[in-house]
């Protein structure tokens, strides 16, 4: 049956028509306002086969079922299972296909959620997976003859929700096929953000079998989006247009059948065959568009050329010009990342990732493999951190696989995954994976022999891999072959093979290429020096992806010059604009930056106090940074700490409580602090053995989270900051935590203060189970609280211990509980 | 509906920023800061509203419950329910700023608190406008006793989801969170707009640190 359906769908010589509205139909035959339309399955089982007959006489081959919210969050508290109700609106649906002389099918039809995944909301990708495949699982059983995918504004909703049908399927030992349309503004996005360069590269990856548009707009509007769509797959695109646009006053949907029909028409040069009404339309819409296509034939129009691209919803990167790979979160090699990660310190991996994408990278490398670290727990941790904070793509980086696939599920667009090589084991480990998650992948030139010395011989494994590749269904666009650097130091020889391999790669296979740089200099000075001058030779060569430090300046002005020099950059267009601004001004003509604020750098000088604290005082992070480096020459870290940076953030708290100052300037003072702590813990990872005091969790170490079902955080990070300033290490666990983590933080680490926020009164009750969770547990911490909507009292009634007002009394707590 | 945002009022997001009444005159040093901040808002901001003119008596019977909205409505045989965000982008941003510099996060929230109530108040006047009426001010769930839990209704009397793409989570917060929902009377033809004190139906008006300081948190109207 199935193999006859997906026959069908794939004839391109034919058209199929889909329905259109179903909710306002229902409603037109009495379903009353603010019931949900699912249920109408139940009590009118003949209203709805009703709605779906007329569709099809009109002219409809497939027909959506009545199922579009029927998910166990939106039918909660209705009495009625996602299974019972999916069950009986299949069989409504099968009912009016069976009776009619077209046999037409019958979809599956699955809404957004309606609830906002995480980052932005707080439904877990787990989560809405799991939703998604309870629909799926009812409506295979109840025999459904395809999946829609419908009306979806966030590609992360998209993605579990292909992966649930998928997976199912695959569970069920069936293969539908599955339809995917999402809802664009005018503006060429979803509400989320996401573009359609991005939203064709993530469904096609996935493994859809058609892409489409529903709802939005009216056809006249959606025509440009359209246009752009079938340019960026080669996956049969599908439409489903509003009625024009609604009347802002009256809400009514502005253009007739026959109009929609004729606006629809255009579409066809587009070589688009399949075709619905959204929101507006009624069977007499299906009926002028069964009228409008009679008699002719779909357009077969080119299929658009891939092209190699990596993306977030967001952040579509094609690689059509050299982009840079960033290389710093990687912890070999480097020690204070390595403790960021012992530490979870994810907000100093995070700022790595921050101040590469500042500095120019348009991909960012992930690796998180080190001893003690569990990396398929630990990668898709950080993947996921990134990417609330970040649009920029990233490149799975990880040799484990089991730790790349728990990275590439989760990942929000289409990642890389950095690498496959050319041994047996590989391949069959990290290919599939490729496949069914639509990454691309690095191809690393080696195999069970090793790295090969000659340049022919590492094309050959580039050559086996790039075939094997293929065969697995992975285009040729989605490869890029790393050559391999060497070290000069160590094989010199050699330097010049990786080079050639790279031109070979280019030329006879036809794929993009990528390079990790930096490994050139090792075990030599001036190991700049040689990094430029390998990346120019690279750039030469072909190297389309380089994975460099963008931190140092002469790399990223190797590539720009590069390709003006080449003419890469069209009237050096890039180039200008990246040398006109004032900060590269003063670089190439060696004056230092001006300071943004508009207070000297260093006022000591003036008023005869120390450097340092007016530093914190005013606030000037590179100026108390600079103090604390010149102290931890002469000074111990304790003493600095405790004679410089606590009495100085005291000063500042003072003035705070005194109203002499505002709470953003004591931020901005914390801050300044901050510079200093950080310059202490670089000095501590890097002189591991010196006598000076823990800044790790042991002794001092506070819990903060806001709690479970809030999503404001942003008290909570002041606290955070001023917190972390008194040298306070913070363990923060981020908001919407639910009590247990707050539980197992506090006994993992031996806790003895926990802090939390709540802003709503709705998530008060959360605070109030959280603290119980600690008391059941009989642990020795105290709890302090605060929200805008908590007082003293409300505090100790639901049991905390302290009631913090603001940041600046949860440091006389801090220091009340723990000295 | 996309709506243009061209400017966000500077003292305001001061106001935001500090958590007290404004310091006069306000110091140049916190002009720029705001100024900076609105400018990165400005820039990244889709803010996008929507809005269904509905009979007020119907709402009081249902879920518009208690007695503050029933005297703020009092008069109005109409009213508008509004929905109005600044989307998702924003909240990105705001994460993102945290990540590296929490001061300069301060005056982005305070720049998108401004900004959205700015969205409100043109929007607001633009429907006075259209109706030639005059409005009450915005009432919104959690003022005085009109519970929280309204909230989901309001989002489907509106089709939130749909039309703005703005959600509930489960713990009844909206998201994204630079978001309003409220309803506005539309006052009877004739009558002029009153601005009350809204301490008086504030929950939290006991504790209220800032009334303490003889300081009014919403956006003075005199």
């Amino acid at each position: 049956m199935e193999k006859i359906i997906n026959d069908l769908l794939e004839d391109s010589s034919r058209f199929w028509l889909l329905d259109g509205a179903m909710g306002t139909q229902l409603q037109k035959k009495g379903l009353p306002f603010g019931l949900q339309p699912e249920l109408f399955n139940l009590s009118h089982p003949e209203i709805v086969t009703g709605i779906h007959r007329e569709y099809i006489e009109a002219g409809s081959n497939i027909i959506y079922a009545n199922t579009f919210g029927a998910n166990r969050k939106k039918l909660s508290g209705c009495g009625h299972s996602v299974q019972e109700v999916i069950t009986a609106a299949v069989k409504n649906a099968k009912a009016a296909a069976n009776a009619s002389a077209t046999q037409a099918l019958v979809a599956l039809d699955i809404g957004p959620i309606g609830e906002l995944l995480e980052p932005t909301g707080t439904l877990s990708f787990e989560e809405a997976y799991d939703i998604f495949a309870e629909e799926i699982t009812a409506g295979v059983t109840a025999g459904a003859d395809l999946i829609v995918l419908e009306t979806m504004t966030d590609l992360y909703e998209v993605k579990a929700g292909i992966l649930a049908a998928k997976e199912t399927c695959e569970k069920l030992g069936r293969s539908l096929p599955l339809m995917v349309s999402m809802t664009f503004e005018a503006n060429g996005r979803t509400f989320t953000g996401c573009s359609v360069p991005s939203m064709a590269a993530v469904i096609e990856g996935l493994g859809a079998d058609f892409i489409g548009f529903n709802c939005s707009l009216g056809p006249v509007e959606l025509l440009p989006l359209a246009k752009e769509l079938v340019s960026c797959t080669s996956l049969p695109v599908f439409i489903k247009a509003n009625a024009g646009l609604p009347d802002p006053q009256t809400n009514l949907y502005s253009i007739s059948a026959e109009e929609f029909a004729r606006c629809m028409e255009e579409y066809l040069s587009l070589g688009i065959r399949v075709f619905g009404g959204c929101c507006g339309t009624d069977p007499e819409f299906i009926c002028e568009m069964a009228k409008m296509l009679s008699g002719k034939h779909p357009v077969k129009s080119a299929v658009p050329a891939r092209r190699s691209c990596v993306c977030t919803p967001t952040d579509f990167v094609p690689v059509d010009r050299v982009r840079i790979i960033g290389e710093r979160i990687n912890p070999t090699g480097k020690k204070r990342l390595k403790q960021a990660i012992l530490e979870q310190d994810f907000d100093y991996i995070l700022s790595q990732g921050i101040s590469q994408v500042e500095a120019g990278a348009s991909i960012l490398d992930v690796n998180m493999g080190m001893p003690g670290i569990d990396e398929v727990q630990m990668l898709p941790l950080v993947v996921k951190k990134l990417q609330s904070v970040l649009d920029t793509p990233l490149q799975l980086d990880s040799s484990n696989p089991q730790a790349v696939e728990a990275a590439l599920r989760i990942y929000n667009g289409k990642p890389i995954v950095n690498s496959v090589n050319g041994e047996e084991k590989s391949m069959q480990a990290i290919l599939p994976l490729v496949k069914k998650y639509g990454a691309a992948v690095v191809t690393l030139t080696l195999d069970e022999s090793g790295i090969p010395l000659l340049a022919e011989q590492r094309f050959a494994v580039a050559e086996k891999i790039v075939r094997r590749a293929e065969q697995y269904g992975i285009p040729k666009e989605d490869i890029f072959v790393d050559c391999l650097t060497l070290t000069a130091s160590a094989q010199q020889k050699e330097v010049v093979e990786t080079l050639k391999a790279m031109k070979m790669v280019k030329e006879k296979l036809g794929v993009k290429t990528v390079l990790g740089v930096s490994n050139i200099s090792f075990g030599l000075p001036n190991r700049e020096l040689l990094n430029h001058s390998f990346l120019l030779m690279a750039l030469q060569a072909g190297l389309d992806l380089p994975i460099i430090n963008p931190n140092i300046p002469s790399m990223l002005d190797a590539i720009r010059a590069f390709e003006v020099l080449y003419n890469l950059d069209e009237h050096s267009a890039r180039y200008i604009e990246n040398f006109s601004r004032p900060e590269e001004i003063a670089r190439i003509s060696a004056k230092p930056v001006a300071a943004p604020i508009s207070a000297p750098e260093s006022a000591s000088a003036e008023t005869g106090h120390d450097p340092l604290t007016d530093g914190i005082k005013k606030g000037l992070a590179e100026s108390v940074r600079r103090e604390v480096a010149a102290l931890l020459t002469s000074q111990e870290p304790e003493e600095i700490i405790n004679s410089k940076l606590i009495p100085a953030l005291d000063v500042v708290g003072q003035e705070f409580e005194q109203g002499k100052i505002f709470l953003p300037q004591m931020i901005q003072s914390a801050q300044a602090a901050q510079a200093g702590f950080e310059e202490i813990k670089n000095f501590l990872a890097n002189h591991p053995k010196a006598d000076t005091p823990s800044l790790s969790l042991a002794q001092k170490g506070i819990v903060l989270a806001t709690v479970h079902g809030d999503v404001h955080d942003i008290g909570k990070n002041i606290v955070k900051v001023i917190l972390e300033n008194y040298g306070f290490p913070v363990l923060d666990l981020g908001r919407d935590v639910p009590a247990q983590k707050v539980v197992s933080a506090v006994k993992e680490h031996s806790i003895k203060l926990v802090g939390l926020s709540a802003l709503m009164t709705t998530t008060l009750k959360s605070m109030e189970e959280t603290i119980a969770a600690l008391r059941a547990e009989n642990l020795d911490c105290k709890v302090m609280v605060g929200g805008a909507v908590l007082t003293e009292d409300y505090a100790m009634k639901i049991g905390a211990d302290f009631y913090a007002k603001d940041a600046k009394q949860s440091v006389d707590i801090a220091k009340k509980v723990l000295g | 509906m996309l709506f243009s945002l061209k400017q966000i009022p500077i003292p305001e997001i001061v106001r935001y920023a500090l958590g007290t009444a404004l310091p006069s005159p306000i110091p140049q040093e916190f002009l720029s800061l705001a100024q900076n901040a609105a400018q990165e808002v400005l820039s990244c901001c889709q803010p996008k509203y929507h809005l269904v003119r509905y009979p007020v008596q119907p709402l009081l019977d249902s879920f518009l419950t208690g007695e503050d909205i029933r005297r703020h409505l009092s008069g109005c045989s109409d009213c508008v329910l509004l929905c109005a965000t600044l989307g998702s982008e924003v909240d990105a941003l705001i994460r993102r700023t945290q990540v590296t510099d929490m001061a300069k996060t301060l005056w982005l929230d305070a720049a998108a608190s401004a900004a959205i109530e700015q969205v409100c108040d043109e929007v607001q006047l633009d429907i006075a406008q259209r109706l030639e009426r005059s409005l009450t001010t915005r009432f919104s769930c959690g003022y005085g006793d009109l519970p929280l839990s309204a909230q989901p209704h309001f989002l489907s009397c509106l089709d939130a989801g749909r039309k703005i793409g703005l959600h509930l989570s489960p713990s009844g917060m909206l998201v994204p969170i630079k978001s309003v929902t409220a309803v506005i009377g539309i006052l009877p033809e004739g009558a002029a707009a009153s601005h009350s004190d809204s301490c008086s139906i504030c929950n939290l008006r006991e504790n209220c640190q800032l009334r303490r300081k003889g300081v009014f948190c919403g956006k003075d109207y005199q």
